[in-house]
Parts: structure tokens; C-alpha cells; sequence
């Protein structure tokens, strides 16, 4: 397949744009699990421990509460369903690490019924032993080869014991190695056993748990009710004797009784997650709840619920009798956007992707984000046709590559891929701006030329360098102001950027109107802000580092306006208790508002501190925030074309249909009038017969027909004819 | 003139002066476009400017620690008039022409354009301005804008906005209407386009309340103000329709100029090609779901057209006829169609494209560019084409033809999820073959449903496996969701061909053959003629009966009591037995229905619709006589 398209490109080109295009992907993807990480912990968390109650149960202390409530984590995600697919996969591979090898994913398009949803669960819950762990392939060998109508809850139920008792033994034998379920690549390694259950800090075995499934905490902070339990997981050794104090009495006193347990007996819970819960029909989940809540005494099976809108879907979706049998908690997943502008920074607004995208596209894909699906997914796909159009459009890409790679094509290129080069507009109007005699020499001279190329190149690298660090300056200066004329996202600033210089856009005059009044307690920690985001870039671009000087010799001076101000304010005093003397109301008046006029002539020692750090700001960005088309070179890296990528990504069928029913010659290019068109338009409303096609259409041109057919007077064959003709 | 609908308001919306330098600068500067101020979602999509109120009630989709009052965001590039966009009004809206001597119009203007003699002024306004092919105005639209402009004059906007247009006042039309008078046109043609103008005003004035479009024609507001006016605005409108030959100059270079001066619009496309002098442009369209609802949203006015097929003479042509008649017709327009054709064939490459669907769509069968496809590129890759429009079409034929034709894999599946992970287990390894489908339309009516389309969006998002699809159905969208769309992952392309759908529709029936009617009636005459003379009578009884009940949408049949007491009034029967017998022969041959209402007695129906039954009844009537 790809060789197809690769026909179309030049042979360097056709190995940047899967590169680039991997990288994004890539770039995205370890955004994702980073993006989640937070949640993903939690959940993890969450599982384990409830895998661990569940274990105690099942080691026949029974406890008195709690039997049947199956331990739900329910995890709220969001509208963007395209992406959940992606967050599920990702929480999939940190539970097979850290937790446990029996998972299953349910979606709603596999479970129409309760028999298909079991056996997808006991399937996936019995199969993915054999996948993962390969040492137990001889002992559960029945696993797989087991025939649908055998899958049965008690068929788990067996085969799970057999695991235990399987692993028990091995437990005995190889005690001393640790657990050995402990493998290499897993990412836990260092909080010591992953089944070690006691170390676990939540113990959440108080009564809010037998609250009818209803959602415990409040949405926003989902797992920071305990405190001092949830401790980040290396410390869990250390801090278990103080964390066991706030077990119940009761469990303490087990733990005391049995201090072999937390070793042997924790068994890996059975996980099952189930995408899309709204999906699912109710009965099906009502079903499958109550099932798995008979088990719960042999099974320690443990629900992930994947829920788009809020946690009451699940239960408004379940009768009373199902949702009491979950005891489920809630979640909150990283909004998308969270998402998007981790994305934006780590893909868009950095050299390590050499791609970059204009100001049209990228407002496109934030238009079509925002309004219409919030899903990064389908952002990352918008981003890749741009991709792509940008490489098969533009010949001059095969430079679009990364800095070193790209020093030798340029030491590579050939006569007809300089002649592309001088082409290009942008750097037709660099050479115009030469002297006469470098022009020459640059459109004839291939070295010169190419050594040109070369730190145009660089230079349009750094130049972006910096123009995504200034945008960061920009939003850390503006977005706390009040309507945020620039917005308050860096996203929305860059989307301004992009598109037309900052300096003369509206928005930021409004901004700066705005700077010009702000405090000194507001401005102090924003400018420390500014400086922070700078000293990150400002080991690598001189012109940064200069204005981080500049600013911090400003931070300093702003620091030390206490002392100067006492010293300049006194004189004026005097004179407003002189003017206090005037007896009639109106002499006042106007004394105050002369006083008023005059003092605001003369500004303070941070007045006039405050306007000398927005010129020095406004200064910066006039240079270097300019238009990206002023850059030569800039259509090797920059793709600035919004209406293809709109034409492909939003699909207009709708408006097609009209046009080329409507004015047919807009696809047909004669120069027709307007009754050749209206005629072709009858003959085909009714040659094509098309009894479900286009209604509407059709009704508007039979109206038309009728007239004609009135006006002419002719039976309808007749006028066919002669419209035919 | 008709009397003033009482609910016709006057709406003043409060606009910025950017809007109104952009209104006015738009135009050639005299002529004021007017703005649809009653439309409040139209002036909105205006521009991104207007004021912020407006676009208060937007989703709040920011993070959650922003404030509630602002939003930043606004949608332009998404949203934003490309140039010359398809108008949403035009493609929600259901355009009946409604003037009714449109068509006398149309012709009388062409009448004109062949005889050299006729002054040519009414010309361009009658009819499409010769230079502007894209806009796909009906000559009535073109008529209604120059109506318009006395209404803008008049509607109040905010001082500044009206000092900034120049107000047209009765002064300046004078003024123009000097100008006009150096175009020499005969008095009595002109008294012809005044009094046609009159009666056009007349019927604009009372179909203008079902007007679809939301055209911004709205003639009685402005008389709302003043009464006695209409009167003078008649004499307006003739000078500015006659105004109209000098205006046409100005209008088309901006227009020429506009097209031109974008050509690099589509940069990228077909790059290093050389096709045809112009490529095609695209087709722009805002989708606004203000104009979907400003358009069908008013149950109160449906506006379908009453001029169904059935009103002609001869509605309908026996199979053959239609055949024969359209054997006949040679296609039109073939080498400009050869060439649209020939355009889409230089997108083929694009379509290789890895990781992402095509979706077709646009006017005209698709299937022999996708064939076409097929032959150039599919050749030595694994591909199975669908016909989507095969009316026995199931999802498992699909996926058993590439289980089993393509996979070789013959053993049975439990269920089609079944056979789906077993497709995708194949295809979603590395180093699999590549599969192709080529779906001719994918909105076929067995593909629609949500199961089939979640099915299908499953097999596209498989890795190895490419989907390539048309779609016909104008609301064929619907049918899929933001999930099955990111499935999918399809890129839209514009694939209209302008060719016949002779292939999608043969398994449908056709609007212009006569269905069934045809065959029932002559078998009904078959049967009718064998009967005995009572028996027919009983028949034409029943059918007269049904005839007058027509008009009834609840009709259910005649019940057996009431039908037994009309046969023996007319002497028809003598017993219900012999009744019985007859019906139950009726009921032999399928022409009669019975049918137990919901009171438990037996309702006798014919099986024929109205028009048939007609035309039976008429023909048993001249034999009779």
C-alpha cells in the first residue's frame, strides 16, 4: 500500500513523513498515559486494595459487611468517545503491570446479551492467563480449548481456585525468591512485591462504602478524602505502622492474628471493565451485576465502569436491587482539553517535530475540536492530513526534516531540488532584499546557495524557538486578566499568533490597555511567571536570555520599590491641605479636579517602572511575533493551507448535492446558461429514477417541471422529448 | 394589495460599525446588501464580530475553572464563510419556485434573447447574470433583490450605521433615476415590467409568509411603517429594476475578480498536474444548525409542493414506454462530465492513502469511478466490492465473503463478533496482506441500520484493512456517530460525476412507471369481464363506495351489514350466503380485502389505490354505455 502513494513523492520525502508522522503519534501516545497518570494511580490503587478485601473474604474469614458489594471504580471520562478507547488501553496495560493478570474489556457492541457478555468476560478473564504468564501455560492448559457453552460462572469459579491453589504451592516452594509473579519490565519494581496487600495505605472499610453504591465524594477531588493514607506509593513500607492505625479494629486485629497472610494469600483479583457502560442495555448490566454478585464470595471479581457523562447514568440506567450491589467510586478523568494542550505544547510548539502548522489549519482543527467531538484522537488525525498534505503538496518538504538529517540533504541536493528551493516565494523575496551582487551570486552559485539554505534554515528553527516561547510569555501575561481579550489558554494565543502579528491584533491592545492599570501584587507574581517559562529556553537563544536579564533586573528594582517610594512621595501634600482653604463648594470642586488632573500626570516610581517593562515586553514581541510568511523558507516547514484539509475532514455532502443539482455547471464547467441548466437539472430529477433518493430535490424539480409542462402546454412525453433533445 | 399579516414585527438588532464598513464595503458601495435582521442566526454567522451578547448562549467548553461569563474561542475558521459558500438556507430549505408564471418568465426572457430587436435590459435581471455561474440563484431570488432595497433603507439601524450607508432617501433614488434616464428604453416595455412587477409584488406579498428560504425579502415591513407608500415604492421598484443594466457591469467584475484572485486555493491538489484550464472549485458550506432550524424549524408552515405527478394527465408510463422514450435520449454534456471524471481520477493516488477511509460523495453514480479504482490500483491487492444498494444485502454476507473467499476459512462462526475478531486477529497483525472494501453505498438500505454501520466502522479501524465508500443519501450522515466516525477515521471527498444512477437503481422502483396499479388494473378488467352481471355489480357498488370515501385518510372498508343492505337495495343479492360467495370468489382473486375493525366486523376493501380505481371505474362506465 504505502508504496503507492510513495510513488508520489520524492524518495527522501517518502521516508520524513512516516517519521514525522511517528513521532507525533508517539509523542501523543506517552502524552496520553502521562495525561492519566494521576487517575490511572489511583484506580490502580483502588483495585488492588479492593482485591485484597476480597481476599480476606475469600480466605474464609468471612467479613460481616460488605459480601456482595462488588468494589466498582467508576471512571468518568467524558464526551470524547473516540478517545476512550485509547484511555482504557492504556489503564489495561498499567493493571496487567502492577496488579493483575485477569482482565476483561467489555463494549457494548459485543454485549447484546447476558450469555454473550459472560462469555466475552470468562473468555477474556481465563485467556489472558495463558497470554500473560507463560509459567502457568501447562497447569490451566483447559483455559482456552474450553467450548463456548462451558463457559459458566462455576467454570471460572473452579478454574480460579485451581489458580490459587497453583499458586499457593508455587508460593510455598519458591518462597524464598519473593513473589514470583514478580516479572522483569515491571514497571512497580521498586514499591517491592505488587501483591503485597497489606502495605496498601487505603483501607477504606468504613461504613460509606455500604452507601448504596452512590458516588462517595464529590466529583472534583475523587480520592483525596483520607489524607495522610494516600501517601505516594514508595513510601508505603515506611509509613505501614503508622498507616495501620487507621484500619478498623477489626482488621487490625486480623492482620495481628494472621501475619502470614499479606504474603500468601493475596490472589490477583478478576477486573473486569466495561467501556461504556450508557452502551450497555440495562438488563444486560443489571444482569451481569447480579450474576457476578452471587460469585463475589469465590470470586474477587472487581468492576471498572467507563461512563461519558456522570456517575447517576450508571445508576439511573440500574434498579435498586443491581446498584446495591455495587459499591462504586468515582473517578474524574483528565478533561480532553487538559489532553489537547499537552499535545499542542509537545507536538506543535517544538523543534523536535520538524512539521509545523499555520495559523488557518491549526484554528481548523481547534474549531473542529471545541466544537464539535473534544476529541484528541480526532485531532491527532487532522493533524496527520495535514501532514500529509504538506508532504505531497509541497516539493520543497523534502528539508522538512530533523536539524541533522537535514544538513546532509542540503549537502545532498541536486540542481533540480535547489531550483524548488529558489523557487519558493519566500525566498525569491529574501534574495530581492539582497544586494544586487549577492543576488546573483545566490541564484546562480549552488554553494553559496546552499550554505544560505542552510542557516536560513537554522535560523527559521530558532526564530520558532522562540516565537513558542514568546507565545508562552504572552499567555502567562494575559490570561489572568479580566474577559481575557487573548484568551486564557496558551492554545488560543498561539492561535492568534499564528495568524497575524500580535502587536497590531485588536486583542492585544485591549491586553495592554488593560496591563497598563494592573497592580503591582498582580503584575510581581506574573512576572515571575515569565521569567521562570524564559530561563527554561533561554540556555539556548541569546535574544531570550537577554530579555530574561532584562526582566529580572526589573524584578529586582519592582522588589525594591518599598524603600524608594517613602523618599519621593511627600511634596505634593503640602500643597492639597493649602487648597482646603478655598470656602465655596464650586472653588473646591475645581481645585480637586485640577488635583486630580495634576496627579495623574505625574506617575509613580512603579507607574513608571510598570509602562518601561510592557515597552521593553511590547518591544520584544513587535520583533520577534511577526507573520510567519515574513520568514524565508518558512513553506518547508510550515503548512498553511486550511481549505483542503477542511474539505477532507469536514465532509459537506449536503451542499454538493445542492450545488450540482442546483447549478450543475459549477462541476460541469460549460459556460451555460441558465436554462441549459435548469433543463439539465429536470432531465435528471427524472431520467434517474430515484424513488428514495434526494426527495426534496426531486419535488422542487417536478415542481418545475409542472410548469414547464403548463406553460408549454404539452403532454409529458412530448416536453421529455423535447428536453432531451 | 393583501391585507398586513398581523404577525409580522419589525426586529431591530444593534450592530457594530465594523459590520456595517464590511455591509457597505462589501457591495459596490451604492447598493446596500441588505442584512437579514430578522434573522437572528443568520446575522450572527455574519461575522465573528458581532456583538459579544450574541454568542453568550455557546457551549461553555473551556476548562472548568474559567469563568462563566466569557467565551474566547469563537469558531471562525471552522465556521466561516469561505468565499461564495453554499448558503445552509439553500441546501436546509425546501425551494418551491413559487412564482407561479416563472416559467412564462423564463421563456419570454430567452424570446427576447433571440430577438435582436427587443431591448435587453429586462435580461439580466430575469435571468442569471452570464458571468456569475455559482451562484445558483432562481430568477425569481434575482427578481426579489431589488425589491429589497427601499425595505433597507428604511429599517431604522443605529444612527451611525444609517449616516455611514448614506441613507437612501427618495432624494438619492432621483437622482439615480436621472442616471437611468439615458438608457433609452421604450415606454411601453417599460409599463410592461412595471405592471408585471406589480403583480409579481402582489404575489411575493402573499407567499412570502411561506417563504422557505428566509430570503430577506420582506416586503411588508417596510409598509408597515407607511401604508400609503406602496404606492410610491411601486414606482421605486421600476426605477431601480430598470437601473439594473448599469448596475450589472459593476456588479460582475467584483464577482470575476473575487473567483480569480483566488486560484491558489487549492495549492496541493493534483500538484505537477495539468488538467483542465479551471479546476473545480470547491464547494463551501457553513454548517450552522441555526440555519437547518431556521429552515424546517417552523412546523407551522410545511412547505411541500402540491404539484405531485399524479395531477398530470398521463402521471405515469407503462415500463416499457419509459424505456423506449429514454433509449432515446442521448446524455448530455458528455465530454465536460469525461473530464469532471478524469479530475477525480488524478485524485486516486490520495486515495491509497494509508490509515485513513475515503468517503465519496456528491451527485451521480459513483460506482464506475470506484470500479475504475479498482482496475488501476486493487489489481494485485485482496479487495471484495459491496454493492450496497443490493436490496438482500446482510452483514455476514460481507464478512462470509471475506471469511471464506478471501481467508479461506470455512468453518462456521457462532456470531458475526465472532467472525469479526477472527477478521481482525488476521488483519491487525503486522505483516499482514492488505484487504480493501469497496463499499458502493454505504447508506444502502441494509447497511443503515446501527449494528450493520458499527460493524462495518470495526472492520475500517482494523489495521490492514482499507475502506473505500460512496454515499447517495442526502441525510446519509446521520447515520453515523462521533464513534463510529472516529472508527472509521474517513477522509470526505467530492466525487460528483453527474452520471446516471442506473445500476443503484434498478432494484428500486421508479416514480414515472406505473407500479403494481398498472398490473392490478388490467388483471382486476381481466377478472371484471368473466364475473356475472350481479357480481360486477356488487364490485362497482363497493368501488363507487371506496371512491367517494377517498378524501377519508381513516377509511377502513365498507362493513358487511352495510354492503349487504346496499346489494339487496339494489337487488343485486337475496341472501348474505349468495353475498358470502361472491366475496369470497373477490377475495380469490386479490381484488378485495377484508379486514376486522376494531369492533369486530369484517371491513371489505379494495387493494387499489384512488387513481386506479378511477380509471377503472370510468373505463367500466364508457363500455356501459
Amino acid at each position: 500500500l504505502s508504496g503507492n502513494w510513495r510513488e508520489l513523492l520524492t524518495t527522501t520525502t517518502a521516508d520524513s513523513l512516516p517519521l514525522v508522522m511517528a513521532a507525533t503519534v508517539s509523542v501523543s501516545k506517552d502524552l496520553q498515559d502521562s495525561i492519566h497518570a494521576k487517575v490511572f494511580q489511583d484506580l490502580v490503587e483502588f483495585i488492588r486494595d479492593a482485591g485484597m478485601r476480597s481476599n480476606i473474604m475469600i480466605d474464609g474469614i468471612k467479613s460481616k459487611e460488605g459480601q456482595s458489594d462488588i468494589p466498582t471504580a467508576c471512571l468518568v471520562t467524558g464526551v470524547n468517545m473516540p478517545d476512550h478507547d485509547a484511555i482504557f488501553g492504556s489503564l489495561v496495560r498499567l493493571l496487567v503491570d502492577g496488579v493483575t493478570p485477569h482482565i476483561a474489556k467489555l463494549q457494548s457492541r459485543d454485549c447484546n446479551t447476558v450469555r454473550g457478555a459472560i462469555f466475552k468476560m470468562i473468555s477474556q478473564l481465563m485467556g489472558q492467563n495463558g497470554f500473560v504468564d507463560p509459567e502457568f501455560e501447562d497447569e490451566i492448559i483447559t483455559g482456552p480449548s474450553i467450548k463456548r457453552a462451558q463457559f459458566t460462572m462455576a467454570v471460572l469459579t473452579s478454574w480460579y481456585k485451581e489458580i490459587i491453589s497453583a499458586e499457593d504451592t508455587r508460593e510455598s516452594t519458591s518462597k524464598s525468591h519473593g513473589s514470583p509473579r514478580k516479572r522483569a519490565g515491571c514497571s512497580h519494581k521498586d514499591m517491592g512485591s505488587p501483591y503485597k496487600p497489606v502495605g496498601s495505605p487505603y483501607k477504606p472499610v468504613g461504613s460509606p462504602r455500604k452507601t448504596m453504591g452512590s458516588p462517595r465524594k464529590p466529583m472534583g477531588s475523587p480520592r483525596m478524602p483520607k489524607g495522610s493514607p494516600r501517601k505516594p506509593m514508595g513510601f508505603q513500607s515506611r509509613d505501614m505502622k503508622s498507616v495501620k492505625d487507621f484500619g478498623s479494629p477489626e482488621k487490625r486485629m486480623r492482620l495481628n492474628d494472621e501475619p502470614r497472610l499479606p504474603r500468601g494469600g493475596y490472589h490477583p483479583p478478576l477486573v473486569v471493565i466495561l467501556e461504556d457502560v450508557e452502551n450497555f442495555p440495562a438488563n444486560v448490566l443489571h444482569d451481569l451485576i447480579l450474576i457476578c454478585s452471587e460469585h463475589r464470595c469465590n470470586l474477587p471479581i472487581v468492576f471498572v465502569f467507563g461512563v461519558a457523562t456522570t456517575s447517576n447514568a450508571v445508576h439511573r440506567s440500574l434498579s435498586q436491587d443491581a446498584s446495591a450491589c455495587v459499591a462504586m467510586e468515582t473517578f474524574q478523568a483528565q478533561p480532553s482539553t487538559h489532553y489537547l494542550n499537552h499535545v499542542i505544547e509537545k507536538v506543535l510548539m517544538t523543534e523536535k517535530v520538524p512539521f509545523h502548522i499555520g495559523g488557518r489549519p491549526f484554528k481548523l482543527l481547534l474549531d473542529i475540536f471545541l466544537y464539535s467531538d473534544l476529541s484528541v484522537k480526532n485531532f491527532v488525525k487532522g493533524l496527520k492530513l495535514c501532514m500529509m498534505e504538506h508532504f505531497l503538496g509541497n516539493s520543497s518538504t523534502f528539508l522538512c526534516c530533523s536539524a541533522p538529517e537535514r544538513a546532509l540533504r542540503i549537502r545532498a541536493m541536486t540542481p533540480a531540488q535547489l531550483d524548488i528551493i529558489r523557487k519558493l516565494p519566500s525566498f525569491r523575496s529574501y534574495v530581492e532584499n539582497r544586494p544586487p551582487k549577492e543576488q546573483a551570486v545566490l541564484l546562480l552559485d549552488e554553494k553559496v546557495t546552499k550554505s544560505t539554505v542552510r542557516t536560513l534554515m537554522t535560523e527559521l528553527d530558532s526564530w520558532y524557538l522562540r516565537f513558542c516561547c514568546l507565545v508562552k510569555v504572552v499567555s502567562a501575561l494575559t490570561s489572568s486578566l479580566p474577559h481575557s481579550p487573548l484568551g486564557r489558554q496558551i492554545r488560543e494565543v498561539l492561535a492568534t499568533c499564528l495568524s497575524r502579528p500580535l502587536v497590531e491584533s485588536e486583542e492585544f491592545k485591549e491586553a495592554q490597555k488593560m496591563l497598563k492599570l494592573m497592580a503591582r501584587e498582580e503584575l510581581l507574581p506574573i512576572l515571575a511567571n515569565i521569567l521562570e517559562i524564559l530561563k527554561e529556553q533561554s540556555g539556548q537563544d541569546e535574544e531570550l536570555s537577554e530579555l530574561y536579564n532584562e526582566l529580572a533586573i526589573m524584578l529586582g528594582r519592582l522588589n525594591s520599590l518599598d524603600q524608594l517610594d517613602q523618599v519621593i512621595k511627600d511634596s505634593p501634600a503640602d500643597e492639597a491641605q493649602l487648597s482646603f482653604q478655598s470656602s465655596d463648594r464650586f472653588h473646591l470642586k475645581e481645585k480637586l479636579l485640577e488635583m486630580a488632573k495634576k496627579k495623574s500626570k505625574k506617575p509613580n516610581a512603579y507607574e513608571s517602572l510598570r509602562s518601561e517593562l510592557l515597552q521593553v515586553l511590547v518591544n520584544t514581541f513587535e520583533q520577534h511575533l511577526q507573520l510567519l510568511n515574513k520568514q524565508p523558507l518558512h513553506e518547508v516547514l510550515f503548512f498553511d493551507s486550511s481549505s483542503v484539509v477542511k474539505r477532507h475532514l469536514v465532509g459537506m455532502p449536503r451542499a454538493a448535492l445542492t450545488t450540482a443539482l442546483s447549478n450543475p455547471h459549477h462541476y460541469l464547467q460549460v459556460g451555460t446558461p441558465a436554462n441549459t441548466a435548469s433543463r439539465l437539472k429536470l432531465s435528471y430529477g427524472i431520467k434517474e429514477n430515484f424513488s428514495g433518493r434526494l426527495r426534496s430535490k426531486i419535488q422542487c424539480s417536478l415542481g418545475e417541471y409542472r410548469y414547464k409542462s403548463e406553460t408549454v402546454n404539452s403532454t409529458p412525453a412530448e416536453l421529455k422529448a423535447q428536453d432531451f433533445q | 394589495m393583501m391585507p398586513r399579516r398581523a404577525r409580522t414585527t419589525l426586529s431591530v438588532t444593534f450592530i457594530n460599525d465594523k459590520l456595517v464598513d464590511k455591509i457597505s464595503n462589501g457591495t459596490d458601495g451604492k447598493k446596500v446588501t441588505p442584512i437579514p435582521l430578522s434573522q437572528r442566526g443568520r446575522s450572527r454567522h455574519r461575522s465573528a464580530q458581532t456583538p459579544a451578547g450574541d454568542n453568550d448562549d455557546l457551549p461553555q467548553l473551556e476548562e472548568m475553572d474559567e469563568g462563566i461569563n466569557d467565551v474566547f474561542f469563537k469558531p471562525t475558521e471552522l465556521f466561516e464563510d469561505g468565499e461564495d459558500p453554499v448558503k445552509g438556507s439553500a441546501v436546509f430549505g425546501f425551494r418551491t419556485p413559487k412564482k407561479k408564471w416563472g416559467m412564462l418568465e423564463k421563456a419570454g426572457s430567452a424570446k427576447m434573447l433571440d430577438s435582436p430587436s427587443t431591448p435587453k435590459i429586462p435580461r439580466s435581471s430575469l435571468k442569471h447574470y452570464p458571468d456569475s455561474p455559482r451562484t445558483p440563484k432562481t430568477p425569481r431570488s434575482s427578481l426579489k433583490h431589488y425589491p429589497d432595497s427601499p425595505r433597507t433603507t428604511k429599517i431604522p439601524r443605529t444612527p451611525n450605521s444609517a449616516a455611514k450607508n448614506g441613507f437612501r432617501t427618495p432624494k438619492s433614488h432621483q437622482r439615480s433615476s436621472e442616471v437611468f434616464q439615458e438608457v433609452t428604453t421604450p415606454y411601453n416595455f417599460r409599463n410592461r415590467v412595471k405592471h408585471r412587477i406589480k403583480k409579481i409584488v402582489c404575489e411575493e406579498e402573499s407567499s412570502s409568509e411561506e417563504d422557505s428560504d428566509g430570503s430577506n425579502y420582506s416586503l411588508s415591513e417596510s409598509d408597515d411603517d407607511d401604508d400609503n407608500e406602496s404606492k410610491e415604492n411601486f414606482d421605486d421598484f421600476s426605477e431601480s429594476f430598470i437601473r439594473t443594466p448599469s448596475r450589472t457591469p459593476k456588479r460582475t467584475p467584483i464577482r470575476k475578480t473575487l473567483s480569480s484572485s483566488t486560484p491558489g486555493k487549492t495549492p496541493s491538489r493534483t500538484p505537477g498536474k495539468v488538467g483542465r484550464g479551471r479546476k473545480i472549485k470547491d464547494v463551501e458550506m457553513v454548517g450552522r444548525s441555526d440555519e437547518y432550524f431556521n429552515a424546517n424549524g417552523d412546523l407551522g408552515k410545511v412547505i411541500t409542493s402540491d404539484h405531485t405527478l399524479s395531477r398530470l394527465e398521463t402521471p405515469r408510463l407503462a415500463p416499457d414506454a419509459l424505456q423506449s422514450i429514454l433509449l432515446g435520449v442521448t446524455a448530455t454534456h458528455q465530454a465536460e462530465r469525461k473530464a469532471l471524471i478524469e479530475e477525480h481520477r488524478q485524485m486516486f493516488p490520495r486515495w491509497m492513502t494509508e490509515g485513513f477511509s475515503i468517503f465519496l460523495y456528491g451527485f451521480g453514480s459513483k460506482k464506475d469511478l470506484l470500479s475504475k479504482f479498482q482496475q488501476e490500483y486493487l489489481d494485485e491487492y485482496d479487495h471484495i466490492v459491496v454493492n450496497g444498494f443490493f436490496p438482500s444485502l446482510t452483514l455476514k454476507n460481507i464478512l462470509n465473503n471475506i471469511t471464506e473467499d478471501i481467508l479461506d476459512q470455512s468453518g462456521s462462526f457462532h456470531s458475526i463478533q465472532e467472525q469479526l475478531e477472527f477478521i481482525e486477529e488476521i488483519y491487525s497483525k503486522p505483516n499482514a496482506e492488505s484487504l480493501f472494501i469497496i463499499i458502493h453505498n454505504l447508506d444502502g438500505p441494509l447497511l443503515r441500520g446501527d449494528k450493520t454501520q458499527s460493524a462495518i466502522a470495526h472492520l475500517a479501524s482494523i489495521t490492514n484493512v482499507h475502506l473505500l465508500a460512496s454515499i447517495d443519501h442526502i441525510n446519509a450522515p446521520l447515520i453515523f456517530d462521533s464513534g463510529k466516525m472516529s472508527s472509521y477515521n474517513a477522509l470526505w471527498c467530492d466525487a460528483t460525476t453527474l452520471a446516471p444512477y442506473s445500476e443503484e437503481t434498478s432494484y428500486e422502483n421508479s416514480l414515472l412507471v406505473q407500479q403494481s396499479g398498472s398490473l392490478a388494473l388490467s388483471s382486476l378488467v381481466h377478472v371484471f369481464k368473466s364475473l356475472t352481471p350481479n357480481a360486477k355489480g356488487i364490485f362497482l357498488l363497493l368501488a363507487k363506495h371506496q371512491l367517494d370515501q377517498k378524501d377519508k385518510s381513516n377509511y377502513v372498508g365498507l362493513s358487511f351489514n352495510d354492503m349487504y343492505q346496499r346489494c339487496r337495495e339494489a337487488f343485486l343479492v337475496n341472501s348474505d350466503l349468495t353475498l358470502r360467495a361472491q366475496l369470497t370468489e373477490f377475495k380469490d382473486h386479490k381484488l378485495i380485502r377484508s379486514k376486522k375493525g376494531p369492533d369486530g366486523i369484517k371491513n371489505l376493501l379494495i387493494s387499489l389505490d384512488s387513481t386506479t380505481l378511477q380509471d377503472f371505474i370510468s373505463q367500466q362506465e364508457l363500455e356501459n354505455l
